[in-house]
């Protein structure tokens, strides 16, 4: 009786773990959602510079010497909301570029959230899906050609680039 | 000030739940209604902002209109201060952050804050993706249910919230009312409800 119980806990959770690591499957092809969504975040911005608030007056620094903070809304699960981050700033917003707020993912799909604007590249999933990987890879590409210019690029960025395999 | 807490969150909650029904309030019946809370919104002064603001022409290269019309123009923000019963545009302006027509900075004096949308139903090319604006109600963006609150004013169980002041975005044919990311009252150019303070009063 206490084998069989084993073997179905067992089973439930190498289940559920499937159907996690699927729910977590990207373009990024990274385990972690919220590991996708902080590099999508980064590939949709990447050529942006960031406003932070720090005492009386404004400050614009590069979107990748930035930390990138992911929260789920409360509302709509499929929906993470993204800001930068700098120790010792709050942030704005986007300064130079689209302001992206976060991303509604779904069916392996990241669509930008951008307030009023709409993309023509996110009318369908599937155009989308293609966006997404193009995106990445340009980014990538700059990353690779860039790198030597890159002294002051956020930890975790450097970080899952070298893991990625590319910096 | 009990009555006027009722009868903003009858309001809010009336908008939400009949949006685009035919059971939904009109411009006229809800000026009305939030006039009687004792805070009038001065369109024409909201209007005066917006022209004051439309040859700030956006001269970056994110955005690249593709309509064939005029350059973009960038958003504006200025503090809105209770006064006398009117929400006012407050003179004192908010940190600078200009040269972006689809975002304005975010506001940090008054009692809450007034934007431009100046870019409505325009369209334009953005790191090599195409992109469209919306109008109206729909140019306040994707974001309902409160995720992105913006000012203390928008959280349920501020003060300021409780009192029923609103933010207000003044697009070129439209003052909007609106916190929590979700449009309480429209109030068109033309309306003859509220254009004169006097008359929503």
């Amino acid at each position: 009786m206490k084998i069989l119980f084993c073997i179905t806990i067992i089973f439930f959770a190498c289940s559920n773990n499937e159907q996690k690591n699927h729910d977590h499957e990207n373009f990024s092809g990274k385990a972690t959602i919220i590991d996708s969504v902080k590099w999508s975040f980064y590939a949709y911005t990447y050529q942006s510079k960031v406003l932070f608030k720090n005492a009386d007056k404004n400050i614009t620094l590069n979107a990748l010497e930035c930390d990138v903070v992911i929260t789920k809304s409360e509302h709509d699960s499929s929906v993470y909301l993204a800001k930068y981050k700098k120790d010792g700033f709050e942030y704005n917003h986007i300064y130079e570029g689209l302001m992206i707020y976060g991303f509604k993912y779904e069916q392996g799909v990241f669509t930008p959230l951008t307030g009023m604007v709409k993309l023509d590249e996110f009318d369908k999933l599937e155009y989308g899906k293609n966006d997404n990987f193009t995106t990445s890879q340009n980014f990538q590409k700059f990353m690779q050609e860039n790198k030597a210019a890159q002294n002051n690029i956020s930890n975790w960025l450097k970080t899952e680039a070298k893991q990625k395999g590319f910096y | 000030m009990q009555i006027s807490n009722i009868l903003v969150s009858i309001l809010d909650q009336n908008q939400r739940a009949r949006k685009g029904t035919k059971d939904e309030l009109s411009d006229e019946a809800i000026a009305g209604t939030l006039s009687l809370v004792g805070i009038n919104y001065d369109t024409k002064e909201y209007f005066d902002y917006y022209e004051r603001h439309s040859d700030d022409y956006y001269e970056g290269d994110d955005f690249v209109p593709t309509d064939g019309k005029v350059k973009l123009i960038n958003e504006h923000m200025a503090g809105l201060e209770y006064k006398s019963g009117y929400m006012r545009v407050m003179d004192r302006k908010p940190p600078q952050v200009g040269n972006n027509p689809f975002i304005s900075g975010t506001n940090e004096y008054g009692d809450a804050d007034i934007h431009t949308h100046t870019s409505e139903g325009r369209r334009f090319r953005s790191g090599g993706r195409n992109g469209s604006v919306g109008t109206g109600k729909a140019a306040l963006g994707n974001f309902q249910n409160g995720d992105l609150q913006r000012g203390s004013h928008e959280i349920p169980g501020d003060e300021r919230y409780r009192s029923g002041i609103f933010n207000v975005v003044v697009s070129p044919t439209h003052v909007h009312l609106y916190r929590h990311g979700a449009v309480v009252i429209s109030v068109s150019r033309n309306s003859n409800v509220s254009r004169n303070p006097s008359e929503i009063r």
